[in-house]
């Protein structure tokens, strides 16, 4: 079997060892990365939880070869702020950060930071936008543009470190970032391909009901995510089952699971290969060049 | 209770790393992970980081986000405070309360925030400018005023134990905050369980009029520069007759900047004195002081070794950052300092400079200490080799051997640590 496979672990509330035994599971089981969910909002169901990016820093050396992946909510955040958690994220993790791309934008979420309710074109803008700068801020420093020279006493070389300048539709940011470039260069960004900004992704998250109508909706789901220039696709399951994930190799480059369906997936884990060091390698993503870097 | 001194380490972000961060076999997060086991094992009370919002300000090592950070050397601590530094200028409440609060968790109640107002940054955050210094600090009240509301919203008993060890939450207990504010308008609750400590310790930084009243009010510790004792001496009579005045029973304690320069003898130190203002470039230290005075002087034609004339000192109403610094600037001035004096000066930004050997440097620290005006010294230097020699088995050890550092962390949280009391 080749799919990559990607574990939900929200669920634990405030309760961080029962979080890390979680991950640590199944970063022994050989998963690609846990993704780790976030809102403004308290659940639905009652349960509390805390916020996500911290919670994936607080992984990172816990962790050695699992990718980690919170949601960010670019409708709620600043984006010099989420940049920046981000690439320090994947210093932390020697590489291994991604984002889960949150577009939480009902009015009870916008208003608890007294942002205005986004909808349609302009959410989609907003959400495009953040992805934008982010992925400017991490190439605003160049690879090389620490030296570290030791005779001359200059750590960085200026020439190589940019400004963004930036405008979005609701925000500027000038840049560049205090955080040299992140390890793998572009932290890779997951979101659902229902947000309208497939082109951006590195991961389109595709969700599925376990129907045979379910299953044409999402192979043609993916094929346009294809189109649209995700380099991945995942297919997000709700619950899974045995041969459901059998008759998505093929369709899909990964799958998304709850904790609770683990025991499904251990005999399919045995064929993965061994992961890292970075989750681009895991994954097969190429390290992306410098937006910035002039050749020669 | 008895009173110690509390201590506090850098863990990054600071000049003296630079020399380090030239080393490249350490990384950003190595280099703070090896001063966080050192001063863990030398029983300093917390680790801060500074918050750097702009790409080359404090030099140009490059930076870690603050919360990210000190969240990542959670996994190498287990009994050191972890302060991060954030400014409230260019964050909203709601999101500071969650990232404060998720740190607090899991890291069993050892979050701090250093809040500060921000006088740079406004460039990565706009399109507005940045805000006048009444309306940062403005902002910043009312900040603490939400986040405290927020951490406030889960009344005790909101979360309970079980049967089965199992959390049973009790809604009819967790109450929206419903804030109206000039500029926040937040309803709440917040949606993460009761703090281990109830909140964070708030530690602030800010010396200019506005800070010291934001400080009195609400700070349980005021990060502070003073040069010099009589510094010290009126900045810690105003802020406790302040916290007074408002009927704080507990004013908040003085957290000072300490540039220390060791030697083996004071020969040796003086000479390290020496050489580094030998090595000053005082043509660039022209821009840095006038940088000092607000940014609106020019001082590319006034002689070195001549005390400035007082008709330099600006306008301190009309400058927007850093008015703190430029009251300290404006009084060497008025002090008939040279502008050689003010530029060396500048190379500490105005904060307390001592050289000589641990003892004598102990003596500098118990004197303050014992004037009542230092109750939480900044320690740097842990990530040389020859520094921490001198910090923890020089200057630690003489200053336990005077019973003026504990010897071990008191308590679980750093609240405890600190010996302040618990939010009510």
């Amino acid at each position: 079997m080749s799919l990559h496979l990607a574990l939900e672990v929200d669920g634990d509330g405030a309760d961080v060892a029962a979080l890390t035994a979680h991950v640590t599971a199944a970063e022994a089981a050989g998963f690609a990365l846990v993704t780790i969910a976030d809102s403004p909002l308290p659940p639905a169901d009652g349960s509390v939880r805390i916020e996500a990016g911290v919670r994936a820093a607080y992984l990172s050396r816990r962790t050695t070869r699992i990718g980690l992946a919170p949601t960010l909510h670019a409708s709620v955040t600043e984006p010099f702020h989420l940049a920046t958690q981000l690439a320090s994220l994947d210093h932390a993790s020697l590489g291994r950060a991604a984002w889960v791309v949150g577009a939480e934008s009902s009015a009870a979420a916008a208003a608890t930071v007294g942002e205005p309710v986004l909808t349609g074109s302009d959410l989609r803008r907003e959400i495009a936008d953040v992805i934008d700068v982010a992925r400017q801020l991490w190439d605003s420093w160049e690879d090389d543009a620490v030296i570290r020279d030791r005779a001359t006493s200059r750590f960085l070389d200026p020439d190589r470190v940019h400004h963004v300048n930036f405008t979005g539709a609701r925000f500027t940011v000038s840049g560049p970032l205090i955080t040299p470039r992140p390890p793998q260069g572009q932290v890779v960004v997951i979101g659902a391909d229902t947000l309208g900004v497939t082109s951006r992704l590195d991961i389109a998250l595709v969700d599925t009901a376990d129907t045979a109508a379910g299953l044409g909706e999402l192979t043609e789901r993916t094929a346009l995510a294809r189109a649209d220039g995700a380099a991945l696709v995942f297919a997000d399951l709700p619950s899974a089952d045995a041969s459901l994930l059998r008759h998505l190799d093929g369709v899909v480059d990964g799958v998304r699971i709850r904790v609770a369906d683990i025991p499904l997936v251990t005999d399919l884990l045995k064929t993965r290969p061994p992961a890292g060091p970075t989750l681009r390698d895991t994954l097969g993503l190429p390290r992306p060049a410098n937006q910035f870097a002039v050749a020669g | 209770m008895t009173r110690f001194l509390s201590t506090i380490a850098s863990a990054g972000g600071h000049p003296g790393p630079y020399e380090l961060a030239l080393d490249p076999t350490r990384s950003t997060l190595d280099t703070a992970r090896l001063v966080a086991q050192r001063a863990e094992a030398a029983r300093i009370d917390a680790l801060f980081v500074p918050d750097l919002l702009v790409f080359g300000a404090q030099g140009t090592i490059g930076a870690q986000e603050p919360l990210m950070f000190v969240a990542a050397l959670s996994q190498v601590t287990s009994k050191a405070g972890l302060i991060a530094t954030v400014s409230t200028t260019f964050h909203h409440p709601f999101n500071l309360a969650r990232l404060f609060g998720t740190l607090d968790h899991l890291s069993n109640g050892r979050a701090a925030w250093n809040l500060v107002t921000s006088s740079i940054g406004e460039q990565n955050f706009g399109p507005g400018g940045l805000p006048s210094p009444e309306q940062r600090y403005a902002r910043a009240a009312e900040t603490i005023e939400v986040v405290n509301a927020l951490w406030d919203s889960w009344k005790p008993g909101s979360l309970r134990l079980g049967p089965g060890g199992k959390a049973v939450l009790d809604t009819s207990l967790i109450k929206p905050v419903n804030f109206e504010g000039e500029f926040f308008s937040v309803e709440g609750p917040i949606n993460i369980p009761p703090l281990p400590q109830g909140r964070p310790v708030l530690i602030q930084a800010g010396q200019s009029a506005a800070g010291i009243a934001l400080g009195a009010r609400y700070a349980e510790v005021v990060f502070t520069a003073l040069a010099t004792l009589a510094d010290a001496h009126r900045f810690t009579s105003e802020i406790r007759a302040q916290a007074g005045a408002l009927g704080r029973t507990q004013g908040p304690l003085i957290f000072s900047s300490f540039h220390a320069t060791f030697g083996a003898s004071e020969s040796e130190a003086q000479r390290l004195v020496r050489e580094r203002r030998e090595a000053i470039d005082y043509e660039a230290g022209r821009a840095l002081v006038a940088d000092m005075l607000g940014g609106g002087v020019d001082l590319t034609e006034a002689k070195l070794d001549e005390p400035l004339p007082e008709v330099l000192i600006p306008d301190i109403s009309g400058i927007n950052r850093r008015r703190g610094r430029a009251e300290i600037f404006s009084r060497l001035i008025r002090e008939g300092r040279t502008l050689r004096e003010l530029i060396q000066a500048a190379q500490d930004t105005g904060h307390w400079s001592v050289a000589g050997t641990p003892e004598q440097l102990a003596d500098a620290v118990e004197e303050r200490f014992r004037a009542g005006v230092l109750d939480v010294l900044s320690l740097g230097g842990l990530a040389d080799d020859r520094t921490h020699d001198f910090v923890v088995n020089g200057l630690l050890h003489e200053l336990r051997k005077r019973g003026i550092v504990k010897d071990d962390y008191r308590g679980a949280t750093l609240r405890s640590n600190l010996g302040l009391e618990e939010p009510t």
